[in-house]
């Protein structure tokens, strides 16, 4: 029997997806709270996955700054989200086509069908 | 009279359980125990083991058997947790980039079935479709027209940008490995 229904986690973000979002949101230097709020995220969640970014070091706490702590993605990390992009543009490069198709008017056939539906070609 | 004949090998003893119906109309059913004896002659092998309290015997050695067996692995378990102070527990879940990239690696060879792709990457079959058109829509994947090797529609294959796609998934593995290790005390 074929199953039609999809699984109720399918627009779930993936551990990859996660990991790619923090990494972007670190580039420039930012707080815990704000990768929280900007990546929507618990604060168990953050902590599993910095812990895990930093034990990677794809990303790097930064005590010294006068704003408090701050984590900033390292190379690895921009490595990864380098590539991480490309997987995502490979994964959304057709929907884009799809969608620009159908946002395009269709002039070249509405200008063309009086003459192709017209009574004159009969 | 109708025999169904289910052998049971229960270690180095080996056990028969006889079912018999007495007749046709009535359903009821008798079991038996024939166990592997030096008792050749039929009937008396019979005669002895329908009689309740040699059957008894019989269940209560297998019993005897089985269960201490039973024991003995959760004893080797609990003794394990008590001598390792880490357990190491991995976990893993995998992601979405890793289900396509584990359906990209199985249809690397020269064309796959649809089938063999869910056999072969194990993906939730609820989604499979939806990441079958997904692949085939962003030409990472191409359905085959016709197979040299049997003649059949249906076959796919990953493309050259399937091909790129896969050594990106790797160089993320590189970096950022998926198998995560927990050692707790």
């Amino acid at each position: 029997m074929m199953m039609t229904t999809t699984s109720e986690r399918k627009n779930n973000r993936g551990k990859i997806q996660i990991m790619g979002d923090v990494l972007a949101l670190g580039t420039s230097g930012i707080k815990k709270t704000h990768i929280m709020y900007r990546a929507n995220l618990s604060y168990e969640q953050v902590h599993l996955y910095l812990g895990e970014l930093i034990a990677k070091s794809l990303i790097v706490q930064d005590v010294s700054s006068p704003d408090g702590i701050m984590y900033r993605t390292t190379e690895r990390g921009r490595e990864f989200l380098q590539y991480y992009t490309r997987l995502t543009e490979f994964l959304e490069e057709q929907v884009k086509e799809e969608e620009e198709e159908q946002q395009q008017p269709k002039v070249g056939l509405s200008a063309a069908a009086p003459y192709i539906s017209g009574s004159w070609i009969r | 009279v109708q025999q169904h004949l289910i052998s049971v090998g229960v270690g180095y003893v080996n056990l028969r359980i006889e079912k018999t119906t007495t007749t046709k109309k009535q359903t009821l059913f008798r079991y038996i125990i024939i166990a592997a004896t030096n008792i050749r002659d039929k009937r008396r092998r019979r005669v002895v083991l329908s009689h309740i309290p040699t059957r008894f015997a019989f269940f209560a050695t297998f019993a005897s058997l089985i269960f201490p067996s039973l024991f003995a692995i959760q004893s080797n378990q609990s003794a394990l947790r008590r001598n390792c102070k880490t357990i190491i527990k991995i976990e893993h879940t995998r992601d979405r980039f890793e289900v396509y990239a584990t359906m990209l690696e199985a249809a690397i060879n020269s064309g796959i079935k649809k089938f063999d792709i869910l056999y072969e990457a194990y993906p939730d079959p609820r989604d499979f479709n939806a990441h079958m058109q997904l692949l085939i829509q962003n030409r990472l994947l191409i359905k085959e027209g016709h197979s040299s090797r049997d003649n059949s529609n249906g076959y796919y294959r990953t493309t050259n940008k399937g091909f790129v796609y896969l050594e990106l998934y790797r160089e993320l593995e590189r970096l950022c490995p998926s198998l995560t290790i927990y050692v707790s005390n």
